[in-house]
């Protein structure tokens, strides 16, 4: 069949190849660096290359343009053999070097068996060179050049444009400028802002793409200074090289015959420069090469550009995160020290009222007697309230502590309608509880479901007109037994559909259906969720307008729970 | 019988004059401590048979005053009941923890304070 070169540095991609497409018939050849490849290729003049792009030293990219550029191999075939994440810029440089198969590893066989057979067939068809009888048309090769020009300054554009290392992007740029435009090296130099010096520097060029980066001193100077403050290119003819800077540039790899430098900015700030040296081919740059060079510096002035902005914006928020979250912090700590002071007086008035209700003060007549307990209710409500705003804020940073452990859901709904009793009688409302039967324990804080309920029933008994009924009641369903259903039902004015979801919000607040005016803070229902959510259950609402509301919780049946 | 006597540790003197009033009321005999040092003082001096202390006590942080008497061999078995506004959700376990018998957070129920009272100094819940 035919004749194929593989050139992989790794021996196990190598084996691969040369076993399955030994299998299909071809004969096969091993090189594992580009130096070996090009002896292979011109003592065996094979019908195809898989070449592996990343190898060290002589990288794929290099050998393929050797091949290239010699006239008796140029046409030999070549396939860029390479892993998926590198395929943007294995299509760049391929572009460069009019490379335009690709197989990435990994692939399947049948895959990389049919590309091999689609580029071998496409080999024997007429090249352009037997159809136009060896004369192509001059015009056709400029097209053709321009596009695979093209074509790897818009590759090489969006590779910029995703998230990389800025240093890595400069790098990039720069081998790409050396393909695209055919130069041997390519320098390029990002100011420090605050003085004299680089704090990115990139040398590229044959056989060092690995090597330990070197420094560069001085880069204000010479002709380099022309370039940045007179923000225009600078092209050097091979008999013009006397100029010191010139000389430095490639750090003294090499002698510098012909030279290019344009700068790198944009309308807001000169970032460096890029400088191509020695063309390929020996000549001086052309016209064309300067606007090439022009265009990939502005690129890489506007990706490096974004890229700070990226990091700025990066830390910015990293910043503005641990401000956030200092913030709460010490609005948690104001919060606990505020509620901590609010006790002390609202303790004294209570302990007061309270004596004086209890007859220690002497004796009060009935209406004193009334006077204070109103006194008494409302820093009941005070208390209630501060409570409240703690709970509240102090939910949002999750910090709810909770005792939880296996009770029986029937004791806390009893005592909470009991302590309802009173008030319920005074509105001609009747209070009931309906505890059920054979409801197993729950798993639960004790404490915090008593909140939850003395919220319910008290809201209930609140939005419930006068001769109305509140009902308290538990129970289990088969649907859903691993938990325990606790609800307080009311006769009184319902709720809107719309606002079923909205009433466990923060701050919703309704006026009451006596005359107190009073709306409290507006949190209780929120909290009541907040509590009922840490405790593995859910509440909810069901309500008829004019008709009334049931509120439902659930709590997990012990020995079910899953926190 | 004798009275049970209560030493009280608070500084606001309002909250001393209240808890005077109900602890009378209930057939207690009451001292009173205004900071640490006067709580030490009067500990050793008077001997109560039951210690009611608050946490945020200026000159001396509750919990070293709670240190302090129990490291002294005379006062080292009185039960002692913290009352105190701060959030029981901080500072519960650390009190038990520390040797108190109770913590009761303010504003205190009479109720819940009385039978607090009895059950620390082992008397029956109702009179």
């Amino acid at each position: 069949m035919a004749k194929i070169l593989i050139v992989d540095d790794r021996s196990i991609n190598r084996q691969f190849l040369v076993a399955l497409l030994g299998y299909a018939g071809h004969t096969l050849f091993e090189a594992a660096d580009g130096a070996d490849a090009l002896e292979v290729v011109k003592r065996e003049h094979p019908d195809l290359i898989i070449l592996d792009l990343y190898m060290p030293v002589m990288d794929g990219n290099e050998v393929a343009e050797k091949i290239k550029s010699d006239p008796d191999l140029a046409r030999t075939p070549i396939i860029f053999y390479t892993a998926a994440y590198n395929q943007r810029e294995a299509r760049a440089l391929g572009g460069s070097c009019g490379v335009t198969e690709f197989i990435t590893k990994p692939s399947e066989p049948a895959f990389i068996l049919e590309r091999v057979n689609a580029v071998l067939s496409q080999a024997q068809a007429p090249t352009a060179a037997a159809l136009f009888n060896g004369n192509i048309p001059a015009e056709l090769i400029a097209l053709q050049t321009s596009s695979v020009r093209l074509t790897a300054l818009i590759e090489l554009g969006m590779e910029l444009a995703s998230d990389h290392d800025s240093h890595e992007q400069l790098q990039r740029l720069c081998l790409a400028a050396r393909h695209i435009i055919g130069a041997k090296y390519a320098v390029l130099g990002i100011l420090d802002g605050t003085n004299d010096s680089l704090r990115d520097f990139v040398l590229s060029g044959d056989g060092f793409k690995r090597a330990p980066m070197p420094t560069f001193e001085r880069p204000k100077e010479g002709i380099l200074g022309r370039i940045l403050d007179g923000r225009r290119p600078v092209r050097v003819r091979p008999e013009h090289e006397t100029e010191p800077t010139i000389r430095r540039i490639i750090s003294g790899r090499d002698t510098v015959t012909s030279f290019l430098g344009v700068p790198v900015y944009t309308p807001t700030k000169v970032y460096g420069w890029l400088c191509l040296v020695n063309k390929v081919g020996g000549n001086e740059f052309t016209v064309e090469d300067e606007r090439l060079a022009i265009t990939l510096a502005s690129q890489a002035a506007v990706a490096y550009e974004n890229t700070s902005l990226l990091d700025e914006n990066r830390t910015n928020a990293e910043e503005l995160d641990r401000t956030r979250r200092e913030q709460m912090t010490l609005k948690d700590q104001f919060l606990s020290h505020i509620s901590h002071e609010l006790r002390t007086p609202l303790a004294n008035i209570y302990q007061f009222v309270t004596i004086l209700l209890d007859g220690l003060g002497g004796e009060l007549t009935a209406e004193q007697s009334e006077l204070l307990g109103v006194v008494l209710a409302n820093s009941e409500q005070l208390k209630t309230m501060i409570a409240d705003l703690l709970d509240a804020t102090r939910s949002e940073s999750g910090k709810l502590h909770l005792e939880c452990k296996s009770m029986p859901p029937a004791e806390i709904l009893t005592s909470s309608v009991r302590n309802f009793l009173p008030r319920a009688a005074d509105k001609n409302i009747s209070l009931t509880v309906d505890i059920g039967v054979n409801v197993p324990d729950v798993y639960a804080d004790p404490a915090r479901v008593r909140q939850v309920v003395h919220n319910l029933i008290d809201n209930a008994v609140k939005f419930t007109p006068s001769g109305g009924t509140v009902c308290a009641y538990v129970r289990t369903t088969d649907k859903d037994p691993r938990f325990v259903y606790l609800s307080v039902s009311d006769s009184g004015c319902g709720i809107d559909p719309t606002s079923l979801e909205n009433v466990f919000d923060r701050l919703y607040q309704v006026e009451s259906s006596d005359d107190s005016g009073r709306k409290g803070l507006g949190l209780g229902l929120h909290i009541c969720r907040q509590l009922v959510d840490q405790q593995g259950g859910r509440i909810w609402a069901d309500s008829t307008p004019g008709k009334g509301s049931v509120f439902t919780f659930t709590l997990p049946v012990a020995g079910t729970q899953t926190v | 019988m004798d009275k049970k006597k209560i030493l009280i540790i608070e500084d606001d003197a309002d909250t001393r004059r209240g808890l005077n009033l109900r602890l009378r009321a209930e057939n207690y005999e009451t001292f009173f401590a205004v900071d640490a040092l006067m709580a030490i003082t009067v500990a050793k001096k008077e001997m109560p048979d039951l210690i009611l202390l608050d946490l945020g006590m200026p000159a001396g942080d509750g919990f070293v005053i709670m240190d302090r008497l129990h490291n002294l061999a005379s006062t080292s078995a009185i039960p002692i009941i913290i009352v105190s506004a701060r959030d029981p959700q901080d500072n519960r376990s650390r009190a038990i923890a520390a040797g108190a018998d109770e913590y009761l957070q303010k504003p205190v129920n009479n109720g819940d304070l009385i039978f607090a009272i009895r059950h620390a100094l082992g008397q029956p819940a109702f009179a």
